[in-house]
């Protein structure tokens, strides 16, 4: 079986994946208009302004929207099947998508359920963030 | 428009298997059997729009089709370039096409494409996955087209109500269609029953395999002219009479909302420019990868009501010999997905019709028919109103 696949950081994302690393989520914030600029872009979108202060996004908030996948994508997913796939809004914001994991029953997931942050290992050193259901 | 531009033919080959033509040879048959169809020469043709092929084969994308096309027909085009909207590519070609002979620029543009679709394999499934994912940011969790499309479907069922039989209901419908045209390729597995697409096995949720639509090879030829010239070819061509685009993001996480699938502004340009409004639409053409996106773009093109699409499936209204035909060709559930090309059938279909050549599955009285398509995850659409007469 091979493993599940550990993100590449790039310059722009080295931040967000070394704070993942650590168990935590920071994500590129635009001050001057106090709002997220995520994923990390060169520049943000709004004001065109390049310096990024770096801050933690609430570890709580809800689903989107989601998906249970019956049929795995390629094989490092098939022992997870049935697994979740979820956009995910954190208390405010940025929104990501993660898997939902901890979820006993697959079907009882709904669109706005709340969920809390979590990690998962990948690779020799990373870890990518997940969620559960809230607690 | 100035010049009237119309689709003056179509011609699309039967969606299958072609194991002995590669890409390129499968863009000759398609050349081949346009040009035995229609009472055009290739020096007739001054522009042609393309699209790439072999997007996810092992040999790599092939740019460069309209260079191609161009010697193979031994015409050198003053108007051409190979195009990529994804499945959108194939409505934007017609939209392209038609600003070029407005302008002069053009006076006869071929628009083609042929695809096939990328073997899931072991390998082939990662492929596609990362093709179709952000590579930091959703690849890593498990993310591949079925599951992107599911998360707009779910979040759409979960604000309007639809269930799972409400999308079932879209392919059954398509089925229907498809029994009626010689070419579709599901046509000999028959009728098919809500309970046999809830009874097929669940992929992503809300899709069981029969929301999927079914992966094939193919292809398909547009020609877009002015008027006067689309007359002297077809009596009755198909006038442009809008179109509209709209590009969202390319990765699905990054959706500032999830309550358009991205057809609603598409649709608004395309029925501001016609001068018409979505009553006057007879027959309507919704790219269906999955059975919910014609649900919701018949509500995002205004042709139903917010959580209304349903009903008009459940009425029947979308079926043969309803009020309003959708996908009367069996779609890409039921007719077939060519892959690369899979954009064209669509708009050849809703040419068709406008043309009265549809035979057995032919909508009486079809004089106007909208069209839309989408490409990647849901990122760019382009909607087109076709008519027959050249003003509303």
């Amino acid at each position: 079986m091979p493993a599940k696949p550990a993100p590449k950081p790039t310059a722009l994302s080295a931040l967000y994946w070394a704070a993942a690393a650590r168990g935590e989520l920071s994500a590129p914030w635009c001050g001057p208009c106090s709002d997220w600029v995520f994923p990390p872009r060169p520049r943000c979108p709004r004001c065109g302004g390049s310096e990024m202060g770096w801050r933690a996004p609430a570890s709580t908030g809800q689903v989107v929207t989601f998906s249970v996948v019956y049929q795995a994508a390629y094989e490092a997913y098939r022992d997870d099947q049935p697994y979740v796939v979820a956009i995910v809004a954190l208390d405010g914001g940025p929104q990501l998508m993660a898997n939902l994991v901890d979820v006993p029953d697959p079907g009882a997931v709904t669109v706005g359920q709340r969920v809390e942050l979590t990690f998962e290992a990948r690779g020799e050193s990373m870890q990518v963030p997940q969620f559960r259901p809230a607690s | 428009m100035r010049n009237d531009p119309a689709l003056a033919a179509v011609t699309e080959i039967r969606p299958g298997r072609y194991p002995d033509l590669d890409e390129l040879a499968l863009h000759s048959a398609v050349i081949s059997a346009f040009l035995d169809q229609w009472d055009v020469r290739p020096g007739d043709i001054d522009g042609v729009l393309a699209a790439p092929t072999g997007v996810l084969t092992e040999g790599g994308a092939d740019v460069a089709v309209h260079e191609k096309v161009a010697d193979e027909l031994g015409i050198r085009p003053r108007f051409s370039q190979t195009m990529y909207a994804g499945g959108a590519g194939y409505a934007l070609m017609v939209a392209r096409a038609g600003e070029a002979i407005a302008a002069g620029r053009a006076d006869a543009v071929l628009c083609i494409s042929a695809g096939k679709f990328p073997k899931v394999g072991a390998a082939g499934g990662e492929k596609i996955a990362k093709f179709v994912s952000h590579p930091e940011f959703e690849y890593p969790y498990g993310t591949y087209i079925p599951v992107l499309y599911a998360l707009f479907a779910q979040r759409w069922m979960a604000e309007t109500g639809a269930t799972g039989e409400d999308l079932a209901a879209v392919a059954v419908a398509q089925r229907q269609w498809a029994l009626l045209h010689p070419d579709a390729f599901m046509r000999d597995k028959g009728p098919l029953t809500v309970a046999d697409v809830l009874g097929s096995r669940m992929v992503a949720s809300p899709f069981h395999l029969y929301d999927c639509s079914v992966p094939l090879e193919g292809g398909a030829a547009l020609l877009v002219t002015s008027g006067e010239r689309a007359r002297a070819v077809n009596e009755r061509p198909a006038y442009l009479l809008g179109y509209g685009e709209v590009h969202m993001e390319g990765a699905v996480s990054m959706r500032s909302t999830f309550d358009t699938g991205g057809a609603t502004d598409a649709a608004r340009q395309a029925f501001a420019m016609s001068g018409m409004t979505p009553s006057e639409i007879d027959v309507a053409q919704l790219y269906d990868s999955f059975s919910s996106n014609p649900l919701m773009y018949l509500e995002e093109c205004g042709l139903a009501g917010r959580g209304k699409a349903p009903e008009l499936y459940r009425s029947g209204a979308t079926a043969p010999g309803g009020s309003l035909p959708v996908n009367t060709y069996g779609g890409l559930m039921s007719f077939g997905h060519t892959g690369d090309a899979s954009g064209m059938s669509m708009v050849v279909e809703g040419a068709l019709q406008v043309m009265s050549r549809a035979g057995e599955r032919q909508v009486p009285g079809t004089s106007t028919t909208l069209v839309h398509t989408h490409g990647g995850m849901l990122s760019e659409h382009a909607t087109l109103i076709l008519g027959d007469r050249a003003e509303s």
